[in-house]
């Protein structure tokens, strides 16, 4: 009888040991399965949602174009929004690739940089971008300048070209406040707004922000040099040459343009 | 008897002349005065002008009225008118700057075109047609004036163009319209003349900020003045008017060369008209009175009665032979016209070679001109895009540089 207890406590004994023996293994494995394949799913989830957020911006980006309901600066926000949404669906590709996850599985990963630093990437290429407008800023201003040079002979041509006893002025009329000089309206406020910046500078320093708001549009003027005419005889020709001078940010071409208004001055 | 035909002579020669009359008249306000506004009207609410180049219409289909006219000194009036347009509506201190352009520019807040329907130094009609940005015709009307003698010497005086009252009213009228618009309309007109060309120069930045419907326009929303693409914008609009501004300095230099030539030729060949009119009146006024003497004679015999028939031979004798001689001398002085004739017609030859080498002039260096700017413009027209699309990421569409808002 003794025999059959001990048999039975050491079948129970055996079988016990054998449960809290393997017991705690099965649940260590279980529990960090389990562990990772929340965070996969979490990362899963939020790169689901970036791609939905990014898949939704787009869209009304595109209709909100379409319909024309957006300004140039607008575009810009949008287009800013747009970059960060990328960049989170980036960050989160990256995050599931670094959880292990085969990133190949997911579309929105497609052709994805998902290097180990994406924003420094992208910085360069904000960076190359900005290089690039400004370059082309530079450009357009160097046309222009040499447009307005090219004006400026033609117009001294045209002085010279001018019959005997004519004053060969070139210009439009003006029969208001404006001069035939080029001008153009600050349209906001319904003013009209600064004469031409002859050598292209679109850079202007508006006294009061906010569209909508009366606003001085401001060009740097350089002085005149000491030799010359103190121009409260000139005419149109003379004006225009006088005003680009002075608003010659570059000192070769402003020498220049002042030689040109006292060549002119002399010539009348 | 007899001194029944004797009073009734008078009145047949002066039915049979008719409504001939020699005096010569102006039929638009010979002394329009120009208009000014009683007040200065504030900068922001003068618009530019462009008053497009004339066209040059046809010439009259009769050959007698067309005589000593030419299309090449139509084409030198359809340069010449526009410039003193201009200058009359510059002085009114209704506007802002007035341009003339070459045809089919885009651009003027307000354009003024104008079709010559006729012009010989005697008489003048214009077709003018003005349209605002927006796309609103004020007004299409025909405008003429007479010239006369008188007016020439006036002319002189004043070293006034003779067709200046014309001008004034074609100013007057104008001025008058844009008295009837209110500020809110000034502004509106300017706003799209702006974005006009900006979406013109930069259609993927500003094509939706104004629509256009049945050929008018309006404006859909503004951009911020600091916006730093319809600053650009600004900035080549600016070169625009430069470009249009050193061509008027061209257009000013042919009415230079014009003024004198020009006035030379409408006044001699009033002059020579004039003379040919009085000849040729002469000439029919003496084949009437010849005419009318002979008719005289024949009604002396019919109704003269036997017991006068004596004096009624001698009278019907003395008619036919004074109507005869008069009917001679109207034949004879009939003749003196083609002398006349020749020099309207000589006179219109002399002015044409001496007005087309400046019209070739000018146009050459129009089109010099305009196409360099038009080829820049069109570089500029790429750069512009090629900024946008590098400042805001955004693929760009391509677009046919030549339509136009």
């Amino acid at each position: 009888m003794k025999i059959a207890q001990h048999a039975l406590f050491a079948i129970i004994a055996f079988y016990a040991a054998n449960f809290f023996l393997n017991q705690p293994l099965s649940i260590i494995v279980t529990e960090s399965i389990a562990a990772e394949a929340a965070q996969i799913s979490k990362l899963l989830e939020r790169l689901s949602a970036s791609d939905k957020a990014l898949k939704n911006a787009r869209s009304d980006f595109q209709n909100q174009q379409q319909l024309g309901q957006l300004g140039a600066s607008e575009v810009i926000d949008f287009y800013g929004y747009l970059s960060q949404l990328q960049k989170q669906v980036s960050k989160d590709c990256s995050a599931l690739k670094g959880a292990g996850y085969d990133i190949s599985q997911q579309r929105p990963c497609d052709g994805q940089n998902t290097a180990s630093q994406p924003s420094e990437a992208e910085q360069a290429n904000e960076q190359t971008r900005g290089d690039k407008v400004s370059q082309q800023n530079s450009q357009l201003s160097k046309e222009l300048g040499e447009f307005d040079e090219m004006m400026l002979q033609e117009q001294a041509r045209v002085k010279a070209a001018a019959p005997p006893g004519s004053n060969g002025q070139a210009g439009g009329q003006s029969g208001g406040g404006q001069s035939g000089q080029a001008q153009n309206a600050n349209l906001n406020s319904g003013q009209a707004g600064a004469g031409a910046q002859p050598q292209g500078e679109v850079s202007t320093e508006a006294s009061a922000p906010g569209a909508g708001a009366e606003k001085t549009v401001r060009t740097e003027r350089f002085p005149e040099p000491v030799d010359t005419p103190n121009g409260s005889d000139d005419d149109l020709v003379a004006r225009q040459l006088r005003e680009a001078a002075e608003q010659e940010a570059d000192p070769a071409l402003r020498a220049r343009l002042w030689d040109e208004y006292k060549k002119y001055k002399q010539g009348i | 008897m007899l001194l029944r035909f004797t009073l009734l002579l008078p009145i047949v020669l002066a039915l049979l002349s008719g409504c001939t009359t020699i005096g010569f008249s102006q039929s638009a306000e010979p002394e329009a005065v120009l208009k000014k506004p009683a007040q200065e009207i504030a900068e922001a609410e003068l618009l530019d002008v462009w008053v497009e180049l004339f066209s040059p219409g046809t010439l009259p289909e009769d050959k007698e009225d067309a005589s000593g006219l030419s299309l090449e000194i139509r084409k030198a009036e359809a340069r010449y008118m526009p410039v003193q347009l201009r200058d009359t509506m510059a002085k009114t201190g209704y506007w802002g700057a007035v341009r003339v352009v070459p045809q089919g520019n885009q651009g003027g807040e307000l354009l003024v075109k104008g079709t010559i329907n006729s012009s010989d130094g005697e008489t003048v009609e214009l077709r003018i047609t003005a349209l605002d940005a927006v796309g609103r015709e004020w007004f299409s009307r025909d405008y003429d004036a007479e010239i006369t003698v008188e007016d020439y010497k006036k002319s002189e005086r004043t070293a006034r163009d003779v067709y200046q009252p014309l001008y004034n009213t074609i100013a007057n009228d104008l001025a008058e319209y844009r008295s009837s618009l209110k500020p809110k309309e000034i502004t509106e007109i300017r706003r799209v003349a702006a974005l006009r060309f900006a979406a013109n120069l930069a259609p993927d930045a500003f094509a939706s900020y104004v629509q256009e419907k049945d050929g008018e326009y309006k404006v859909i929303r503004l951009p911020s003045d600091e916006d730093p693409i319809f600053q650009r914008a600004n900035a080549i609009r600016d070169r625009d008017f430069l470009l249009v501004d050193t061509l008027n300095g061209h257009f000013d230099n042919f009415n230079k060369n014009m003024q004198v030539p020009y006035t030379q030729w409408r006044k001699t060949r009033l002059d020579e008209v004039l003379a040919l009119r009085e000849i040729e009146t002469e000439a029919r006024n003496r084949k009437l009175l010849g005419a009318a003497a002979i008719i005289g004679a024949i009604g002396v015999q019919i109704l003269g009665g036997s017991e006068n028939r004596g004096a009624a031979n001698v009278a019907s004798g003395v008619l036919v032979v004074g109507g005869a001689a008069a009917l001679k001398s109207g034949f004879d002085k009939d003749s003196e016209t083609t002398i006349h004739r020749d020099a309207i017609a000589e006179l219109g030859d002399s002015f044409a070679a001496e007005a087309e080498p400046l019209v070739i002039e000018v146009e050459g260096e129009t089109h010099e001109l305009t196409g360099s700017a038009e080829i820049q413009y069109k570089k500029w027209q790429s750069l512009m895009k090629r900024i946008y699309a590098a400042e805001t990421g955004l693929p760009v569409a391509e677009t046919d540089p030549r339509k136009t808002l």
